[in-house]
């Protein structure tokens, strides 16, 4: 975009907006995003949470968690545990070696808490082994009362959709 | 030496010559970027916790001999919404129901059990973990703060 000088009337002056700000705004917002999206992608895994009908669930705190998926695959079966973006097979050697893995993570720190995230279709039967699993990983890290468990659930009312 | 150059040795004298990087293409792509991950990121709206603290039963070394062993309430999910609750009452049989009994048996409202009884659900097979979780929900709801799920191991036979 060119204009006329106020000083110069004959020779035009080039006039445009200065980018830099809306450049580096945008780069901090892609960074953000991918950085978000790499995380959800490895707690999230998508599955059918339970909806209870009243909650008395509450939001999640900001204490250091793993987060323990078991989704449900085809006919409602699960095939394997899921912790970040390992999976451990539902037998009791891949049971054993989430035991150590949960171990290792939860020696870390006292206040790491264990989310599980587990498929509302899912039969209890096939959740009692994991949850077992999780309460037996706590013992020697130093945690009287046990390992923190969060049971996630989908609050709906908080979702925004009809209760 | 001819006009041209002698207007272009002048100009180069007053003006230097401007190289600019031309942005243009960058800042579309960026943009792109941007609306891609918009759209494809996911956050956990709406999800929440259930708190339960699992302590290792087959590890615990030391017991207090002085301590009083709270006899638990188990709640039996039987499946298909019906609920059994054991013990000397009449219980209500379905799960929407379980809430409302649970806080009328509270000492604080002219029940017989503190707030801090032992509930264990246990679901029978066959209940899928969505309805576990109801039962367990039904407890939370009615006030009760040690609320876990039965332990199926043989050493322990009390709650997770």
């Amino acid at each position: 975009m060119s204009a006329v000088s106020r000083l110069d009337p004959g020779r035009p002056v080039q006039t445009g907006a200065n980018l830099t700000p809306m450049i580096d705004m945008t780069f901090l917002l892609i960074v953000f995003f991918v950085l978000v999206s790499r995380i959800t992608a490895v707690e999230q895994v998508p599955m059918e949470l339970p909806v209870p009908t009243d909650p008395a669930s509450s939001p999640a705190d900001d204490a250091p968690r793993i987060v323990v998926n078991l989704a449900a695959g085809e006919f409602s079966e699960p095939r394997s545990v899921t912790l970040d973006q390992t999976a451990y097979p539902l037998d009791p050697d891949g049971l054993r070696s989430l035991e150590f893995e949960l171990r290792r993570r939860l020696a870390i720190s006292p206040e790491v808490q264990v989310n599980l995230r587990a498929d509302r279709r899912l039969d209890y039967a096939l959740v009692a082994p994991v949850i077992d699993t999780i309460a037996r990983s706590g013992r020697g890290t130093g945690r009287p009362d046990g390992v923190r468990v969060n049971l996630v659930v989908m609050n709906e009312q908080e979702n925004g959709a009809a209760p | 030496m001819s006009s041209r150059s002698r207007a272009g040795r002048r100009r180069g004298r007053t003006d230097p010559p401007k190289v600019e990087l031309n942005l243009t293409p960058m800042i579309d792509v960026v943009f792109q970027l941007l609306i891609y991950f918009l759209l494809g990121t996911s956050f956990a709206v709406g999800e929440q916790t259930f708190r339960m603290d699992l302590p290792d039963r087959e590890g615990r070394g030391e017991v207090d001999p002085f301590e009083l062993d709270d006899s638990p309430v188990v709640i039996q999910v039987l499946g298909g919404g019906r609920v059994h609750v054991e013990g000397p009452w009449t219980g209500p049989d379905r799960t929407s129901n379980l809430a409302e009994f649970l806080e009328r048996q509270r000492l604080d409202r002219g029940g017989l059990l503190p707030s801090d009884t032992p509930i264990h659900i246990d679901p029978n097979s066959g209940v899928d973990w969505g309805e576990a979780v109801e039962a367990f929900n039904a407890a939370v709801l009615a006030g009760y703060h040690s609320v876990g799920f039965m332990d199926d191991t043989p050493q322990a036979g009390s709650d997770r």
